[in-house]
């Protein structure tokens, strides 16, 4: 299934192959999950509203109508019950999920410190430039146009904004943000 | 974090996806619960969603949420959510959660009650001259 495209998976699934439908969860679970928990969703209800985008995808799949943007439908359905589901609970502190690395760090902690200081730089931004950065870092076969309506944000200053959170991520990662 | 100097801004983005992959992956669990979506499938016609008070006014109370053809009210209590409404066409309403749901006879001038049912995804239908009619999924 895996060299399958989009329009042939969502054809087959739509003929009830659970296989196809296994490949588009398969190609799409990490990207879809990264929606709540980038607006700081808890566990719990990013775990809600991922399967309700999945529920509504297996109901729906006779009726999209751009297979080749299947990533901005599933991207754009979740961030609505995302919104929704933010303001029907409030906001949740986000999870404190990484502990200091010891003093003396094997190499393997070296990486962990490097990756947790990348997380501690990714964890301060805001809940937009989170969304746009883990979209652009999971899903870069997106569009501009794909991600600015996914996202809510003008087609034409997407680039500038995503711009701008790099230059922030990379200043709170000590590099400047000149790039 | 001087390791990343010299990056390239797609080497960023692919060292912040290898960092969420570790830190926070999808879990197993909601890849299970992707999956098994596509048993639940049902083929319902749509009712189309016409206002949800959490999106206008998140402050609190009973959450309203209207589709075409049936009404809800939704408010909170433990375990859940008791549920009632108002159906404009139609004799049985029901609600469906993966792997489970509940129904109730609509009355004379349209009312039910469908009682709790419990946080999480969930969808309502409408029975009417024999189809069902569905609202879209949502996480209530």
């Amino acid at each position: 299934m895996q060299d399958r495209d989009n329009t042939e998976l969502l054809i087959l699934a739509g003929r009830g192959d659970a296989a196809a439908w296994h490949e588009i969860v398969r190609r799409y679970v990490r990207l879809v999950w990264a929606v709540p928990r980038s607006h700081r969703l808890s566990p719990d209800d990013a775990a809600d509203v991922c399967q309700a985008t999945w529920l509504a995808l297996a109901e729906n799949l006779s009726r999209i109508r751009r297979p080749d943007r299947l990533g901005a439908w599933l991207v754009t359905t979740t961030r609505r019950e995302t919104l929704t589901v933010l303001r029907l609970r409030g906001r949740e502190v986000p999870r404190e999920v990484w502990e200091a690395a010891g003093d003396e760090p094997t190499p393997e902690e070296a990486a962990l410190a490097r990756d947790a200081g990348l997380w501690r730089a990714y964890a301060t931004l805001t809940d937009r430039c989170r969304e746009i950065l883990r979209l652009a870092a999971f899903a870069p076969e997106l569009s501009f146009t794909q991600v600015a309506e996914a996202v809510g944000v003008p087609v034409n200053s997407l680039g500038a904004t995503r711009g701008r959170c790099l230059s922030v991520l990379r200043r709170r990662l000590g590099l400047g943000g000149d790039r | 974090m001087t390791v990343f100097v010299s990056c390239t801004d797609r080497e960023l983005l692919d060292a912040l996806a290898r960092v969420i992959d570790v830190l926070d992956p999808a879990p197993e669990a909601v890849a299970v619960r992707a999956r098994s979506a596509f048993g639940e499938r049902t083929g319902a016609a749509c009712l189309r969603l016409l206002s949800d008070s959490v999106r206008v006014d998140p402050s609190g109370g009973p959450r309203r949420v209207a589709f075409t053809g049936l009404d809800l009210r939704l408010e909170l209590v433990v375990g859940g959510w008791d549920v009632t409404g108002v159906a404009r066409v139609g004799t049985v309403v029901g609600a469906r959660w993966p792997g489970g749901g509940v129904t109730a006879a609509v009355d004379e001038v349209g009312r039910f009650r469908l009682g709790r049912v419990p946080s999480g995804p969930v969808w309502f239908v409408l029975r009417c001259a024999g189809r069902e009619h569905a609202t879209p999924w949502f996480v209530a």
